[in-house]
């Protein structure tokens, strides 16, 4: 039997050509015919349970078939616009909407709901039934999610989601029949990073955002293509605003990086971009702030800034690609300071060689992969998408992960190999029985964790990381296996950028000791970061914080400048990959708030040094002369060939901690937000049903 | 004519009615296990090639010819098992043949099990058995040890290479279960949720492995085949309705019963010469339901004539099912039983896909409605639609089998309905 | 054979009521070391990686360790005992009618009502049970925890109709007179032979 490759078969009248093992749905849709359906969805398995998906296929039995899971046939003759189907569909239709409320009005899925869409095309305009409706009991399901289980029709999708995608069983369907309700049963706060997206997947109104819920229609959203900047993913978001504020974000799609998935800090944290906010500058006084007007803060900060004095910057976490630069140039240029930094973890390599410090066999290249050795990471909590795919790979290929770290749940299994530096050569000592494993793998990934690289023996393990990858075949002609997984949101562009001293200036740790001895004359805290405590920052003689959120690090100053964060403004933002994503101001500055690098431009024009642009299209061209590669937009530059870096291999004996302390917490605007507050409250009882992982 | 009754030596159960002993001295004083060696050192395509001209139909209630399911499995590839399972999920109302071979005739389903695994290339066998039958299940569980003793199971099964183990699984209540595809899932320790098909058992069935399953009497009717051939099989029933068959006579029938008999026997001879006759005489006979809950009723006249195999009944619109007949005579509530049996669908449903799940429990409760006579005589109508709009639109036949009952009683009883109706109406008037 | 509930259940288990929420952890139920060999023995039906497989049999041998009926912990116990998440397990334990999610009595009268029986006077049975035992509603328990009345679906002995299960076994053939000596001897605590007289399994299920 010779095997057949594509199959040729007519929906409609029209002849379509498919690949094998297309379903008649896939053919329909290579037609841009439209199947209405609820269960089906493409990241998903095939359930084929709410039979709206029904077609006629002749020759076949005298009953319709279900689209989504019937394969395609050669010489098959399909048809979706039959009597029979009409029929068929008019009925499903009729059978989902006799249980389910007519609530829609007051349901939040109203406007996006498909049950509402597909029942105006394809249902009927009256239903026979005159019974008592059924009604269900609404779960508690915790922070996130909100539930009205009466709305729901039973397509299972968020039960396959939680399953298959989030890998935290925690969603199932109890009871049968009619019965039959989905849910946890016991009633527990979802554990998934990911959980939000089921929100995405209802076809109905049964899960919604509990945040956002009876806070917004629909229709009357204003949507802002953005990024979001919770982790280093880059995942593709949409801001909606109405009236100029923030009221929730979805995912936008994008197959190279989120899929359609977002993780739950990226959609529910908005909340976080209101509180604790810094509407005006704020000037100490007596230990206590007071509000003042922008013209009497620049007057404050000025004679500050002199250039005989010295001049510290450390730079926060969230920092789009223009402010960095505004930023480098303000410190490096207009004051003449090389003492910067944005490495807040300390990180031991600095730009000079691009694939030194990327995610290099990118995120969508995680599929092609067929082993993963995780160094130092947690990818669970670092970057919940990327491990979402990376579990994709071992469920579906059975894909072997190994790990050297702190023995973590990562939703899937791997092997744990120890948790200290020595322990990498043991797997490329050519010795070991897991060397040699290892040795087979065509494209095995390495993913080292940013922040284990900010160890002061943070060099070491990455040429330990380096020597493994060489051995193993992660450094060939056509495979980049070494990769470094960064969780947060500015800490490429920084390296590309050069926000670090380029001369003799001081780094973190130098300013650091530099702070404790008291020979810093001002200090200039660029935003927020959780991995330097507050308490070390405290010893300038004056400090200044710019940021967006009142936090410990503004406690600490003398004076604070209000500026943006990324809802406020057109900016690029630079993932793990290295891949410049833009992004579009979905609200305007709150408040008295200013962009940032409008606040460095001020102030150089101010102390007589004015940085050389006007406008963000200026900016942005200077900042493509420091980094060319950013011409790539949307898309990664191409792979460099690899050169080995030169530095000491010390490495200590102690083990890698836990990268991520607390998930939900894990920058300023988590930090403010409510939501994520209940849902670090609420991980922390955790499940006992998570499968440990090992 | 008269169907002559088979002897002792043509039933394939020959302790159905529990007289003799059911352990395995007793299975092979009547000749039980005689032939197994020969059976196994015979190439399985030979056996599957003859099943398949003996024309065995499924006993569980599809009639999907053995011998074609069988030539589906692919050869064990050495990667993957192949398995065996069968299904003694017994369940559909009215069914209770399996219950009597596993408990006076278990011998019979474990030789069937030790020969279809060497049939089918499996070395693993899984009986499923409906999780009340739980004493049922002790014998069997005692009669698959006595055959481990034997050596009839295990490894290398009388010097003849062929290895078979047997587990007995069982399961909690479901019906729906006895579908073989809920059936796995529920062997896999999962909810009895069938699956879409394609892709099939045979390719795609227990853990993801090559199955097949069967029901308990097939399974067991394969080894006489084997032993006793062809000729011997087809000479009771019809063409394509071949062989010997177990039929279960309950409700309002003077000696009720699992009868072993030839196919193609009339009704009226099942009702009559094996099962007592009808309570009260055959002009008390109200309407017979031919094959277990799901198979939609025959009105009384179509008793007389009705042949009960797979194509006799078929020409009366229904089915021979698990040849479970119920018999209901006129002193019978026939609204009210038919409404039971629609309940019965209600409750067992599985709740995957939306008509199933939405409508069963809709026709309940119309049934429910209309047999107290609220309603009106267009919703008689409704009812019917109702049952359309699910029929042939579920993942499996469970919402058919849901579905044709109450088809059947619209057909030949709606005047039953509408008497209520107008009875009612007049009372509110 | 008897139709006792399992002489397993230890008296120190507390049994926390369905009201959902409370872990095995919070209750320290525990498998008896005879259900724990039972458990070792059914595993070994099934392939190694498919413990799944042995959900139903375990959550049986839990019910009758655990007063015949599942709280949530047991549920909880059977999953941990398994390396199953949760959900799975709870899934599957509201899926199957054979599986009591409250208390039932002593003896669990599963009276069939469907067609066969009915028409052959289960009307009569059912009602018999609920004059001996007081119990007014199906589902209903006894006062004294005796019995718990179920009117059931089919139990496939159609052609002893009507029947009812008692526990594990089955008695059939009846008619009121026989249903209420049946009632009245398991009031007693006497042994009732049931229709297929047998040992119990050496697994359990």
């Amino acid at each position: 039997m010779s095997e057949i490759k594509t199959i040729t078969l007519t929906i409609d009248g029209q002849q379509t050509t498919v690949p094998a093992g297309s379903s008649i749905m896939d053919a329909a849709k290579s037609l841009d015919i439209e199947i209405p359906h609820f269960c089906f969805h493409k990241r998903l398995s095939v359930a084929g349970n709410c039979r709206m998906c029904l077609v006629q296929v002749e020759g076949g039995p005298p009953k319709p078939t279900a689209s989504c899971c019937f394969p395609a046939g050669d010489g098959m003759v399909v048809h979706t616009q039959s009597d029979m189907v009409k029929d068929a569909r008019k009925g499903v239709m009729e059978f989902l909407l006799i249980n389910h409320p007519l609530d829609c009005p007051i349901c939040d899925q109203a406007g996006e709901c498909d049950l509402q869409d597909i029942s105006v095309s394809y249902g009927s305009d009256q239903s026979h039934f005159a019974e008592q409706k059924r009604a269900v009991e609404d779960k508690d399901i915790g922070p996130k999610i909100k539930t009205v289980m009466t709305r729901c029709i039973h397509c299972t999708r968020c039960i396959r989601f939680a399953t298959e995608v989030a890998g935290v069983e925690e969603m199932g369907a109890t009871f049968r029949g009619e019965n039959m309700s989905v849910g946890t049963y016991v009633e527990s706060a979802l554990q998934s990073e990911l959980a939000g997206n089921m929100i995405d997947l209802c076809p109905v109104g049964a899960l919604t955002s509990k945040p956002y819920a009876f806070t917004g229609r629909n229709w009357e959203l204003i949507k802002t293509p953005s990024v979001d900047i919770m982790d280093a993913v880059g995942s593709n978001i949409e801001v909606h605003s109405r009236a100029g504020k923030v009221m929730r974000i979805i995912p936008r799609e994008n197959d190279e990086v989120n899929e359609e998935w977002i993780s739950d800090t990226a959609r529910f944290s908005y909340d976080g971009l209101y509180e604790n906010r810094i509407t005006s500058p704020l000037l100490k006084n007596k230990g206590k702030f007071r509000a003042i007007g922008w013209k009497k803060a620049v007057e404050t900060l000025l004679p500050k800034l002199d250039n005989k004095k010295t001049i510290a910057g450390l730079v926060g976490d969230l920092h789009a690609v223009e402010d960095l630069f505004a930023f480098n140039a303000f410190m490096k240029t207009t004051l003449g300071s090389d003492h910067v930094d944005a490495r807040m973890n300390g990180f031991a390599l600095d730009g000079s060689y691009r694939p030194s410090y990327l995610f290099n066999t990118t995120i969508e290249g995680v599929d092609s992969a067929d082993a993963v050795v995780i160094i130092g990471s947690n990818p669970r909590l670092e970057a919940p998408i990327i491990n979402a795919r990376i579990r994709k790979n071992v469920v579906n290929r059975q894909m072997p992960v190994y790990m050297v770290g702190a023995e973590v749940d990562l939703t899937y299994k791997y092997k744990h190999l120890g948790d200290k530096p020595e322990n990498i050569a043991e797997l490329y000592d050519g010795k070991s029985a897991i060397s040699k494993e290892l040795a087979k793998f065509e494209k095995p990934l390495i993913i080292l964790g940013a922040d284990t690289l900010g160890r002061s023996d943070g060099l070491g393990i990455y040429k330990e990381a380096e020597k493994l990858a060489d051995k193993i075949g992660a450094l060939s002609s056509n495979w980049t296996g070494l990769n470094v997984l960064h969780n947060k949101a500015s800490a490429v562009a920084a390296l590309d950028l050069g926000v670090y001293p380029e001369d003799k200036g001081m780094d973190l740790g130098k300013t650091l000791k530099a702070l404790e001895k008291g020979t810093v004359d001002t200090l200039i805290l660029y935003g927020d970061s959780t991995h330097v405590d507050a308490e070390k920052l405290k010893g300038a003689k004056f400090t200044v914080y710019i940021g967006s959120h009142r936090d410990a690090y503004a406690e600490v100053a003398d004076l604070v400048l209000p500026v943006t964060p990324y809802t406020e403004k057109d900016a690029w933002w630079v993932n793990t990959e290295g891949r410049l994503q833009e992004a579009k101001a979905s609200v305007a500055p709150l408040m008295n708030a200013k962009e940032d690098w409008k606040v460095f431009r001020h102030l150089s024009g101010e102390l007589g040094k004015p940085l050389p642009f006007n406008s963000l299209e200026e900016l942005r061209a200077h900042v493509l002369k420091k980094c060319p590669n950013y011409k790539y937009n949307n898309c990664i530059a191409p792979a460099e060939k690899w050169v080995s870096i030169a530095g000491a291999d010390k490495l200590l004996k102690k083990s890698f901690v836990e990268t991520v302390t607390n998930f939900y917490k894990s920058n300023e605007i988590l930090k403010a937000s409510k939501v994520m507050t209940e849902c670090a409250e609420s991980s922390l009882n955790k499940n006992k049903a998570m499968r440990k992982a090992g | 004519m008269a169907t002559p009754k088979l002897s002792i030596e043509d039933k394939i159960f020959k302790n159905l009615d529990g007289s003799d002993d059911w352990s395995i001295k007793g299975y092979q004083k009547r000749g039980g296990y005689d032939g197994l060696k020969k059976l196994l050192t015979t190439n399985p395509d030979v056996h599957i090639a003859q099943l398949k001209e003996s024309a065995l139909r499924g006993r569980g209630g599809a009639g999907f010819p053995t011998g074609l399911k069988w030539s589906f499995m692919p050869k064990p590839d050495g990667k993957k098992p192949n398995y065996l399972v069968c299904n003694a999920d017994e369940g559909e109302p009215g069914t209770c043949k399996d219950r009597d071979i596993l408990r006076y005739d278990p011998h019979t389903l474990v030789e069937g099990m030790i020969v279809g695994c060497h049939c089918l290339g499996a070395e693993t066998g899984y009986i499923y058995v409906r999780g009340e039958y739980y004493d049922e299940s002790s014998r069997l569980s005692q009669a698959i040890d006595e055959a481990y003793e034997a050596g009839l199971l295990g490894k290398n099964i009388l010097g003849t290479g062929v290895n078979v183990d047997i587990h007995l699984h069982l399961g909690a209540g479901a019906y729906i279960c006895g579908e073989e595809t809920a059936l796995l899932e529920s062997l896999e320790g999962k909810k009895g949720q069938p699956r879409v098909k394609p892709p099939f058992p045979a390719g795609f069935g227990l853990y993801g492995c090559p199955t097949t399953i069967n029901n308990v009497e097939t399974i067991a009717q394969v080894p006489p085949i084997l032993k006793k051939g062809n000729d011997w099989w087809c000479q009771f029933g019809r063409e394509n309705n071949h062989g010997t068959k177990i039929f279960s006579v309950s409700g309002a029938v003077n000696l009720p019963g699992n009868f072993e008999a030839p196919m193609s026997i009339t009704l009226k001879e099942l009702i009559n010469d094996y099962a007592g006759g009808v309570i009260g005489g055959w002009e008390n006979l109200q309407a017979i339901i031919p094959g277990g809950s799901s198979t939609p009723m025959l009105s009384a006249e179509d008793c007389e004539t009705a042949i009960m195999d797979f194509d006799g009944l078929r020409e009366f619109g229904t089915g021979l099912g698990t040849a479970a007949v119920i018999v209901m005579n006129k002193d019978t509530d026939l609204l009210r039983v038919m409404t039971r049996i629609s309940a019965f669908y209600k409750h067992e449903s599985c709740g995957q896909c939306t008509p199933c799940r939405e409508g069963v429990g809709w026709v309940f409760r119309l049934m429910e409605r209309l047999s107290r006579g609220e309603g009106t005589l267009e919703e008689l109508d409704q009812l019917y639609d109702v049952t359309k709009k699910i029929e042939g639109k579920t993942i499996c036949a469970f919402a058919d089998g849901a579905m044709w009952p109450v088809q059947g009683t619209l057909k030949h009883f709606r005047h039953l309905f509408e008497e209520k109706i107008k009875e009612n109406m007049k009372k509110s008037a | 054979m008897t139709t006792a509930k399992s002489k397993a259940t230890k008296t120190k288990v507390k049994i926390v009521s369905p009201d959902l929420g409370h872990h095995a952890t919070d209750v320290g139920l525990e498998f008896s070391k005879e259900t724990e060999a039972k458990i070792k023995r059914i595993l070994k039906r099934y392939p190694e990686d498919k413990a799944q497989s042995a959900v139903i049999p375990v959550l049986r041998l839990a019910q009758d360790e655990f007063g015949g009926w599942l709280s949530t912990s047991a549920m909880q116990l059977t999953a941990e005992r398994l390396g199953l998440p949760y959900i799975r397990v709870y899934e599957v334990a509201t899926f199957y009618t054979m599986f009591n999610l409250k208390p039932v009595g002593k003896y669990h009268l599963q009276v069939c009502t469907n067609c066969s029986c009915m028409i052959r006077g289960s009307d009569k049975i059912v009602e018999a049970v609920k004059d001996f035992t007081g119990i007014s509603k199906n589902g209903e328990m006894s006062d004294d925890s005796l019995f718990t009345l179920t009117e059931v679906e089919c139990l496939g002995a159609c052609v002893e109709a009507p029947m009812m299960q008692v526990n594990n076994g089955y008695y059939t053939k009846l008619d009121k007179e026989k249903t209420l000596q049946i009632l009245d001897a398991l009031k007693k605590g006497e042994e009732v032979e049931t229709a297929t007289p047998t040992t119990p399994m050496k697994d359990g299920y």
